[in-house]
């Protein structure tokens, strides 16, 4: 089992810009980019990034990005 | 005749000796062939302020370095430069007959007034014509203190500018200074002699009816507000959406970011709000955190404020700043833009950017930053320290 916050970032980096994934590092406080494939998430890392989510992509977006992170 | 020349420069490159190299390159290619006075650096924490410092002063030997590093990216008025690999960014200044630049800088230690003052003290000493204004930025944190001392030295010369900014809040920022690069430290930059300049501070918000006197804490902790516990009147202001961090404790600098609090003053007539961004709650006590100063006696108030009025701002500091200095006369430009308020904004900072000042700054070289607190010159208040605020100081030729 990968990375999950790196999926998140690599998803937010291909739908928005590189600007983006700075602004997922502030809301969230957590420097997302230390994170490769195979890292193993830290659990509140991971319920921060989530938590900021909508305020970066459109409702369309989190549920696509959810059906991704699924499989 | 007194002249003043600009060149922008920035690079995405991975390599930071590479990515300074070719700042500096297209900064340099800005100047006419004139050797630069001043070299105003800025770069995200992707790389590493040290090397960009022996970069810089290697390329441009004897060129007095002043900057901080920016959170999210780096601002032009041809937008946003992001990337994954960070970005560096030089505005290089030159000037010939009455024009000179002045730098001073100090570590902040246990005593940011004395620190201001040290700065301030460099540049008086060094300065070969009166400064006429300041471009001030230092480690976040102690601003207020910084200004005050800076005032010892040089009282009534206008300072603008913003505090050394990181992408995560991790303390992961650099000031780069005359002396090298420090994590806790400010330096201050002076425009002596024949420039004309024009500058402004904005905070896009209005004042709600919400308001409350500060009856718990201090400098930068609120603990009450009207004898409650300051988190619990903020939530209550904001509608209950701090409740999980009021359970929690946790950063509220989201949440707050397009309803901040603001202290008012009179001056002149004319009511000018302090603007302070909260930004973290703790549980143990429900006090909360701000990034400027409150005393206890403050009466604040709750702002309110949207995306469209932080990207209008743009278009109102450039007709407020021109009034003051004819297009023909500009020659730079520093845009402070408070990192809150920009990821408040988002991606369409990016277009607002190109909207409002690519062609109001056409042929001038605009370098932008954003900061954990901006600086500025308020007419009857002096030089103050504020959040969530946006500032434009226009450099020109008399």
């Amino acid at each position: 089992m990968g990375s999950e916050i790196f999926r998140i970032v690599a998803f937010v980096e291909k739908r928005l810009t590189s600007f983006a994934i700075s602004r997922l590092v502030m809301m969230s406080g957590v420097s997302v980019r230390k994170y490769k494939s195979d890292s193993a998430d830290d659990p509140q890392d991971l319920r921060k990034v989530r938590g900021v989510l909508s305020s970066l992509l459109s409702s369309e977006e989190v549920s696509e990005l959810d059906m991704l992170l699924r499989h | 005749m007194s002249r003043l020349w600009a060149g922008f420069g920035t690079s995405t490159a991975q390599d930071t000796q590479e990515a300074t190299r070719e700042a500096v390159s297209m900064a340099s290619a800005g100047l006419a062939g004139q050797k630069p006075g001043l070299a105003i650096v800025t770069a995200t924490v992707e790389h590493d302020a040290e090397k960009i410092f022996a970069a810089v002063s290697s390329a441009l030997p004897g060129v007095p370095i002043h900057g901080v590093t920016t959170s999210l990216g780096v601002l032009s008025k041809e937008g946003i430069v992001s990337d994954s690999n960070g970005v560096v960014a030089i505005l290089l200044l030159a000037a010939s007959e009455m024009i000179s630049f002045a730098v001073g800088c100090s570590v902040l230690g246990d005593d940011a007034i004395a620190a201001g003052r040290r700065a301030a003290e460099q540049i008086a000493k060094s300065a070969q014509t009166p400064p006429r204004v300041l471009i001030v930025n230092g480690s976040p944190g102690r601003e207020e203190d910084v200004l005050a001392g800076i005032a010892q030295v040089l009282p009534d010369v206008p300072a603008f500018g913003g505090s050394a900014a990181d992408h995560a809040i991790l303390g992961e920022w650099s000031v780069f200074t005359k002396d090298g690069v420090f994590r806790d430290a400010v330096s201050v930059a002076a425009i002596c002699g024949d420039v004309a300049f024009s500058g402004a501070l904005l905070a896009p918000f209005v004042p709600t009816t919400a308001s409350a006197k500060v009856t718990g804490g201090q400098d930068r902790k609120m603990t009450a507000l009207d004898g409650q516990p300051a988190a619990d009147v903020l939530n209550r202001w904001l509608d209950g959406a701090l409740s999980l961090q009021v359970a929690e404790g946790g950063n509220i600098l989201a949440q707050t970011a397009l309803r901040p609090l603001a202290i008012r003053h009179d001056v002149g007539g004319n009511s000018h709000f302090v603007t302070l961004h909260p930004a973290h709650i703790h549980a143990e006590d429900r006090s909360v955190d701000l990034f400027a100063r409150i005393r206890p006696g403050d009466t604040v108030c709750m702002m309110s404020g949207s995306v469209q009025g932080l990207t209008a701002v743009l278009s109102e500091l450039h007709a407020q700043t021109s009034r003051n200095l004819p297009k023909e006369k500009i020659r730079a430009a520093i845009l402070i833009y408070c990192a809150g308020c920009a990821g408040a904004v988002g991606g369409s900072l990016h277009g607002a950017l190109r909207e409002h000042l690519l062609r109001s700054l056409a042929d001038v070289p605009v370098l932008g930053l954003c900061t954990f607190g901006e600086q500025g010159y308020i007419p009857g208040l002096g030089n103050v320290h504020q959040d969530l605020s946006v500032s434009l100081l226009l450099l020109g030729e008399p």
